[in-house]
């Protein structure tokens, strides 16, 4: 049973001496979706990043990562064999000089014929919902949209066939059909254990299953979703689902 | 802004340094025979080839004259013919860049001409109208105006569209202001800027050109002071005196060194992210 | 593609007409007329009637657009006119101290593209140490050292001191080693610049990021970023080789070597007109040349601008 522990993670800038992440200590269940929000700044990108060894050197990290007691901090073979990705910005995450195709073949680090590989992207394709597929393993990253672009980003996840998915802020360039659909490609997945980080509570509300709430680096409440909508003890909690709420509620009033 | 501009200079001790430099320099420059030990042109042949003393501070040349003198008086020639040049380059730069911006038809002719200017490279259109103007310094200055006038231009240009089109100059026109007022209080500030760091940087390769050409002998001529000229006059002595290429080739360096590293920092100041971008035309 | 190669040669047209028109104008800038000109180079008694003739014989009493004309004509029949000072084809002098200009510019450019990229990588990969600031005191102080002086320094340490290398004169590989080095220190700044700063944008993008992300190893990141910093490299090297073709002029000089830079200083010396003529005009070809190649390079290179 695959079972990610984070324990008493904490980062520290070594020239500014600034804590960037403070004293977290996350458990994430298999095959669950979890949620991560706060603020922007509140560390949720950092936390992605020192889960995958992705943080620049002149950070200090003390605490464990272990993935079914096994330590992975910096550990990269284990992260590249139980870990993908989805980022923010899927415009400018490709290598505007190289096609889809060779980009999606190139992560895809099983021992297959390109054949095969290839067989494998164009399904992947399909099942995030992209349409005339060949096409757009011709293209360069410039002439797609972000939608479409953030759609081959969970595509090459997919096709790297890992346990884990840590996706940062997916959605949240994109208009809000496409932000919808790519949430339920993401909600219907199976098998997987999905670590989503977003500023967007709407969102987290549809597809998680428990929820982190990051304030000022630090974790200021762990729940499960309904808890967290309906049933908070915490203050900051309480602001940010009523600041959702209230915009919520004014865009409801003007359907009507 | 422009005083924020100005803390920003002083905070950053180099540039600072540079600044004070060229300011002493220039100071030293115009009072001359005040500042300067001997008379530079004094030949005395009893006393060439002098090391430093207290009479002469670096020494003397071949005709026995002060080389720190003639370092000091020439910064008459190089420095302030230089600046001279620079400054009626971008005058001419200014206006024709202006015109180019707001004049449709101009427009055309003027960047036409730029193009072709600009496919000679400056050092070699110097060149040119030296070789057919004849040398002296009055050529050289003409020479270095006209070279550097197409460059000049087109950047002006370049950075009154940049600024023509933001939005805060769209909003003064929706709200009614006349154009003059907005070419005045708006664009001016910002192309100065501009401009002052365009100069800076320039003048370096002002400098060089100017030093490069008289000490092959085209442009001014001995015994003027001059730093190039120097130069010239210590390569002749390398294997008696080597000592002698020192003073004006170092000057020359430290000059120029001090324009870029201004030139720099306030291209810093102004567009910090410039180190980032790829073509660099200048 | 190729309908954009033959769009921008179309474009060159006007512009190369544009240029011959300036180089043209340039040599009737002189006050006194080419014709004096002449006859004051081969001693000749400057009189009225000397004038006329030698007017006459040059071609010059002809109006302007009219010479301007037989010039363009000669001009593509690959006659560049006659020498005032030595009687010979301006053609034939020009190839002939050509090999050494070719010879001297690409040694400096192989300095430069090898040692330049070197510094700009080795910069870029331990950004902000003291290499890198080390090797930005160089640049920056490279950028401001006179050529001319460099030359001498090294021809002080090289040949008289140490007596390693020839100060003047063209015989071997020994005596090309001063002169290109010297014309690569001055323009290899621009060039450590641009490599540095590619590769540190290249570095902290996104693209790289998210590469690292995806599980490539090593090797393949490493592709990505020289897939991205090639570009700039040509484009860099493309804008340098005209400049330094024009850098060689005081190079050419103070080494003595036979090359254009020298003919074209000699004559102006000499007030040998055609020459001159000739060399303007042969240097901004060239130079409207590679801004082409570089414009077409870019073009086939970079998938963004090809819309």
């Amino acid at each position: 049973m695959r079972y990610l522990k984070i324990e008493n993670l904490s980062i520290k800038d070594n020239k500014t001496n600034e804590i960037l992440l403070d004293d977290i200590s996350i458990d994430i269940e298999e095959n669950t979706i979890l949620g991560v929000v706060g603020e922007s700044g509140s560390g949720k990108s950092l936390l992605c990043k020192t889960i995958l060894g992705l943080i620049p050197s002149n950070l200090n990290i003390e605490g464990k990562i272990t993935l079914n007691n096994k330590d992975i901090l910096n550990n990269s073979k284990i992260i590249k064999d139980n870990f993908c990705v989805i980022l923010q910005e899927a415009i400018n995450a490709f290598n505007p000089l190289y096609t889809i195709n060779y980009q999606m073949l190139e992560s895809i680090k099983t021992k297959q014929s390109k054949k095969e590989k290839l067989k494998i992207c164009i399904k992947y394709l399909r099942k995030v919902g992209l349409k005339r597929c060949s096409k757009i393993l011709k293209s360069y990253p410039h002439e797609l949209s972000g939608g479409q672009l953030q759609r081959v980003m969970i595509a090459i996840a997919l096709t790297q066939n890992r346990k884990i998915i840590i996706a940062d802020e997916p959605t949240s360039s994109l208009d809000s059909i496409n932000q919808k659909e790519i949430i339920n490609i993401l909600k219907n997945l199976k098998d997987k254990t999905i670590i989503i980080v977003s500023h967007d509570l709407a969102l987290i509300s549809h597809i998680a299953k428990d929820i982190i709430v990051l304030k000022d680096s630090k974790v200021v409440e762990k729940a499960d979703t309904k808890t967290i909508f309906t049933n908070t003890k915490n203050e900051y909690t309480k602001f940010l689902v009523s600041t959702q709420e209230n915009l919520s509620k004014e865009f409801m009033s003007c359907l009507k | 802004m422009r005083k924020d501009f100005l803390i920003k200079i002083v905070d950053n001790k180099l540039a600072l340094a540079s600044l004070i430099f060229i300011t002493l320099l220039i100071i030293t420059g115009l009072f001359a025979p005040l500042v300067s030990p001997n008379d530079p042109y004094l030949i005395n042949l009893d006393e060439k080839l002098l090391s430093y003393s207290l009479k002469y501070p670096l020494g003397t040349d071949h005709l026995g004259r002060c080389v720190a003198s003639r370092l000091i008086y020439g910064i008459r020639t190089t420095l302030f013919y230089s600046l001279f040049a620079m400054i009626i380059t971008v005058f001419f730069g200014l206006i024709l860049g202006l015109l180019a911006s707001f004049f449709k038809l101009l427009r055309v002719v003027i960047l036409r001409f730029c193009d072709i200017m600009l496919s000679f490279p400056s050092e070699l259109m110097m060149l040119a109208i030296i070789g057919f103007l004849g040398t002296g310094i009055e050529n050289i200055i003409i020479a270095a105006i006209i070279s550097k006038v197409a460059w000049y231009t087109r950047m002006i240009y370049s950075f009154t569209l940049n600024h023509v089109n933001t939005n805060y100059i769209h909003f003064s026109k929706v709200i009614g202001i006349p154009s003059r007022t907005i070419i005045k209080k708006h664009l001016f500030p910002l192309i100065l800027s501009d401009i002052i760091m365009l100069a800076t940087l320039n003048v370096g390769s002002i400098i060089l050109s100017i030093s490069a050409l008289s000490f092959l002998g085209l442009g001014v001529q001995a015994p003027t002071c001059e730093w190039g000229i120097m130069l010239n006059e210590a390569k002749e002595l390398m294997s008696i005196n080597p000592y002698m290429m020192l003073p004006p080739g170092l000057m020359i360096l430290f000059v120029v060194l001090s324009f870029n590293i201004l030139g720099d920092s306030i291209r810093d100041i102004l567009d910090p992210t410039y180190n980032l971008k790829i073509k660099d035309n200048s | 593609m190729i309908r954009y190669i033959i769009k921008r040669v179309l474009l060159i047209i006007p512009l190369l007409l544009g240029v011959s028109i300036v180089c043209f104008i340039l040599v009737n800038l002189n006050p006194s007329s080419p014709a004096e000109v002449t006859l004051r180079i081969n001693n000749i008694t400057v009189t009225p009637q000397a004038i006329e003739e030698t007017k006459k014989e040059l071609g010059l009493d002809k109006p302007l657009v009219q010479q301007y004309v037989q010039w363009i004509k000669n001009l593509l029949n690959a006659d560049l006119g006659t020498s005032y000072e030595t009687k010979q084809p301006v053609f034939d002098e020009l190839i002939q101290a050509l090999p050494v200009t070719i010879y001297l510019s690409f040694s400096a450019i192989l300095l430069i593209a090898i040692f330049g990229f070197l510094i700009g990588v080795l910069c870029a990969v331990y950004e902000n140490s003291y290499f890198d600031k080390l090797a930005r005191v160089f640049i920056f102080t490279s950028a401001a050292m006179p050529s001319f002086w460099l030359a001498l320094l090294l021809i002080w340490l090289f040949s008289l001191k140490f007596n390693i290398f020839p100060s003047s004169g063209l015989d071997g590989i020994k005596s090309i080693v001063l002169p290109a080095v010297t014309l690569a220190v001055a323009y290899i700044s621009t060039f450590v610049r641009i490599i540095r700063n590619s590769l540190i944008q290249i570095k902290s993008s996104l693209f790289i990021t998210y590469a690292k992300a995806r599980g490539l190893n090593k090797f393949e990141i490493l592709k990505h970023k020289i897939k991205n910093v090639i570009n700039p490299f040509i484009v860099a090297l493309a804008m340098s080789i005209p400049k330094l073709f024009a850098g060689t002029v005081i190079i050419e000089n103070i080494f003595g070597l036979p090359g254009l830079g020298r003919l074209c200083v000699h004559a102006i010396f000499a007030r040998d007109y055609p020459i001159i003529q000739s060399y303007i005009l042969f240097i901004a070809i060239l130079f409207i040349i590679f801004n082409l190649l570089a414009d077409i390079w870019l073009q086939a290179r970079d998938p963004r601008l090809r819309v």
